[in-house]
């Protein structure tokens, strides 16, 4: 059993090795610099992080009750995210991936087998929760001065925990799976899962994390943390995760063996759960899941009515839009995506009524520069969802495109209006109504719809260009290219580009920014010659965007991908 | 009718068409063949736009493809060996969206869209989603939206892959008619009955390189000389290449 479990990792493993390879192979320099840029950002977050606990953690008199909170608060959230991403995940790996058919004629054990799908649900529903989370739990042993048996006993725990929702998953889709077609599953849980998200964005709004930073603010997350109680639940698993976090860091190792035994025990619980359900209801949903894979259409299947939209596909003008919009709207994994949109609009206005309008001379002109700022990043985390994944989600059909004249040059205007102009129109409402509720003049709020314009059509040009470059027609999921190296190079590229905007914007509205930015050897951007240094700026970027696009449109041309 | 030149493609370090030239006449079937990995499909995806050759030129209908690309492309109907369409769209909605890049009228796209669908046996799914559609009724969609536009010139890569035999026979048929009705058909296979049966001029290619390209009428000639059928023929010619030490 172990032997088959071990080879079918293997597999997974040479098939990644192989990745690696192929990419170092072809890209030598952007695949080390991407490692470089990945490396920085994950020592950045972690030396980030280790500054926050310790903060936390010598504070006076309740520093360790804080970050014991906390630890909870994190314990309980990482539950939360895994099950949503566990839902997703686990449909794809038990019904939807294209490699089933092969693995299920190789000669292993199907227990072996179906531990091993577990194995993979569980690296790929939880590998960012591992890597982001599992730190902050050792340097919370760490600062306790626990030694290195008890960090990792408590790196144990966690990783316990993070296995259960990945258990209710898969233990989830194949009950489903028996009763309704695989795809739709799917679809119900990706909805859901974005309207949870969108939910859980709202209620962090509704904790005012603002003012939790400042005098007051640790005695307010108490006071909110007492409110919560989550000692009371002491049915739930998270809680018996930290409490034998807790009692380690304490050194009280008979404490912690009861929560312990109940992790383990609950773990064993579920695994033999799933044993029972693969063999009792697995194969039998496999009926339903290869109906919707292979997508035979029944006689007696029902006919879809044609909408009003789908007139616009013979518009000799519009059919490329009209396609792009019933694409869109036909695909729960892509609209469903507007809830969050809604959640993260409505958070930003709530938090532009609070905050108080004398902190600084030109105090608000100055926020809502830095506040263009984030509508930029939002633009941009917009754009590589729905743009720069946009050419890889038409998939292998492509050739639809490439052997139609005039084919490319109205599909990549296309999903340039689509949904380069919602996204357009989206920022400048966000950035107006802050500057409205800020109370900004009427010149101020006409010059921030200017520099809104220029950041978010870089943002979308970059999308654009950098969906071009990356595209992966046969990828299965478009998706997890907002992971790959394509998408951390967009979002790192957009970040530095915005944050290199909000400064010299901030240099020129504020004269303490521009004292400082000279010190460092910038212009003085306070003095007759700043609109040069814009507008210099401004060319360079059309230039370098004008640049890139030219070379993703070859590369769309040149086919070899 | 189609004419390359010197055609090249490499993939990285991979040479998969070398120097092609070709002719392929108007009015008659042309029969494309060769063993696997042979450039075959490389060479249609260059034809029809969706790879750009290396070096060396195509011209179509006494034209350049480069400098004429849309007009070509407005008189060539393509069939790719794997059917991948737009899902989430009807087949009635695919060719409606086919027409209109083409020029067609909402009217024409109709009318001849629903008679294509009928000749297809597709009728009635019409209105279904194509992921709906199984893999031999994807295949003839593509046929009925290679034909909308009525081209001058059908590109077809393993037309029988797929497809159940009526449909095959049905296939054929169309393709020959198409041909006696003076429009080219240029088309790859691996069957070599398919091709005998159906091609009046044959063109193989091994290793990138085209090895034979000849009427059928001289083929049979070499066959009857050989003892033997196209398929001893197209063996022999494959394997005396595979016995020539081809650089890299």
């Amino acid at each position: 059993m172990i032997r088959d479990f071990l080879l079918l990792n293997r597999l997974q493993r040479w098939q990644f090795l192989n990745k690696l390879k192929e990419n170092f192979r072809h890209k030598p320099v952007s695949f080390a610099l991407f490692l470089l840029l990945a490396g920085g950002f994950y020592g950045g977050y972690l030396a980030l992080a280790y500054l926050l606990s310790s903060f936390v953690y010598n504070q006076e008199a309740y520093g360790v009750l804080l970050a014991s909170k906390l630890i909870q608060f994190l314990l309980h959230i990482l539950v939360g995210v895994t099950l949503m991403s566990s839902l997703t995940t686990a449909m794809t790996h038990f019904y939807l991936s294209k490699d089933l058919e092969f693995q299920f004629s190789l000669p292993v054990r199907f227990s072996s087998w179906m531990m091993h799908r577990f194995w993979q649900v569980f690296l790929q529903a939880n590998w960012m929760v591992l890597l982001f989370g599992g730190p902050l739990i050792w340097m919370y042993l760490y600062l306790s001065k626990a030694n290195l048996a008890v960090q990792s006993l408590g790196l144990l725990a966690f990783a316990i925990l993070s296995a259960y929702p990945v258990f209710i998953a898969s233990l989830l889709c194949m009950g489903l799976v028996k009763v309704f077609p695989a795809r739709r599953v799917q679809q119900v849980f990706l909805v859901l899962t974005i309207t949870l998200v969108s939910s859980l964005i709202l209620v962090f709004r509704y904790l005012e994390p603002e003012k939790l930073i400042g005098p007051g603010g640790l005695e307010r997350f108490r006071g909110f943390a007492d409110l919560v109680n989550l000692e009371r639940h002491e049915w739930n698993p998270a809680m018996w995760a930290y409490n034998a976090i807790a009692s380690l860091s304490q050194g009280e190792w008979t404490a912690s063996i009861a929560p312990f035994a109940m992790l383990l025990a609950l773990f064993g619980a579920f695994t033999a759960a799933l044993v029972w359900t693969a063999r009792r209801l697995y194969r039998a949903s496999w009926d339903r899941a290869l109906q919707s894979m292979s997508g035979e259409a029944g006689v007696g299947e029902e006919s879809r009515r044609p909408s009003r939209i789908s007139l616009g596909l013979s518009h000799p003008r519009w059919s490329q839009e009209t396609r792009e919009v019933l694409l869109f709207m036909r695909d729960p994994s892509q609209w469903s995506q507007a809830f969050v949109l809604a959640a993260l609009l409505g958070l930003y206005l709530i938090s532009a009524t609070k905050i108080p309008n004398d902190l600084f001379p030109n105090a608000m002109y100055a926020l809502s520069i830095g506040n263009l700022a984030f509508v930029a990043f939002i633009s941009l985390s917009i754009a590589s969802r729905f743009i720069f994944t946009s050419f890889s989600a038409d998939g292998q059909a492509i050739w639809l495109m490439k052997t139609a004249p005039d084919g490319w040059a109205r599909f990549v205007r296309g999903k340039f209006v689509v949904f380069g102009a919602p996204i357009l129109l989206f920022a400048q409402v966000l950035a107006g109504l802050w500057a409205v509720i800020l109370g900004l003049s009427l010149e101020q709020i006409g010059r921030l719809a200017l520099f809104c314009l220029w950041d978010v059509t870089v943002m979308l040009s970059l999308a654009l260009s950098f969906g071009m470059l990356y595209i992966t027609p046969n990828i299965e999921n478009p998706l997890k290219l907002i992971v790959s190296r394509g998408g951390f190079l967009l979002m790192a590229a957009g970040l530095f580009i915005t944050a290199l905007h909000a400064f010299l914007r901030l240099g020129a509205a504020n004269e303490h920014w521009n004292q400082l930015q000279m010190y460092i050897g910038l212009p003085d951007l306070r003095s007759g010659a700043a609109p040069w240094y814009f507008a210099g700026l401004l060319t360079l970027e059309a230039f370098s965007l004008a640049w890139l696009i030219r070379r993703g449109l070859t590369h769309l041309r040149r086919g070899e991908y | 009718m189609i004419e390359t030149r010197g055609l090249c493609k490499s993939y990285q370090n991979f040479k998969a068409v070398r120097d092609l030239d070709l002719q392929a006449p108007a009015g008659a079937v042309f029969g494309f063949l060769g063993p696997n990995g042979a450039g075959k499909t490389t060479v249609i995806r260059m034809l029809t736009g969706i790879l750009e050759p290396d070096g060396g030129k195509i011209s179509m209908f006494g034209m350049g493809f480069d400098k004429n690309r849309n007009q070509i492309l407005n008189r060539i109907g393509y069939v790719p060996d794997r059917p991948f369409l737009y899902g989430k769209l009807t087949a009635m909605e695919l060719l409606r969206f086919l027409g209109s890049l083409r020029g067609m009228t909402a009217e024409d796209t109709r009318a001849r869209g629903r008679d294509l669908l009928e000749r297809f046996n597709l009728g009635e799914f019409a209105n279904q989603l194509t992921e709906r559609l199984s893999h031999g009724m994807r295949q003839k969609l593509v046929f009925a939206a290679a034909l909308l536009h009525q081209p001058d010139l059908l590109i077809v890569d393993e037309p029988m892959v797929g497809l159940d035999p009526r449909a095959a026979r049905q296939v054929k048929q169309l393709l020959r008619d198409y041909a006696d009705a003076g429009k080219t058909v240029f088309m790859s296979t691996h069957t070599l009955e398919v091709a005998e049966a159906l091609c009046d001029r044959v063109g193989i290619i091994h290793r990138g390189r085209l090895i034979a390209n000849e009427t059928i009428d001289a083929l049979a000639k070499r066959i009857e000389s050989q003892d033997g059928d196209l398929e001893s023929v197209f063996l022999a010619l494959t394997q005396e290449r595979d016995d020539e030490a081809v650089p890299l």
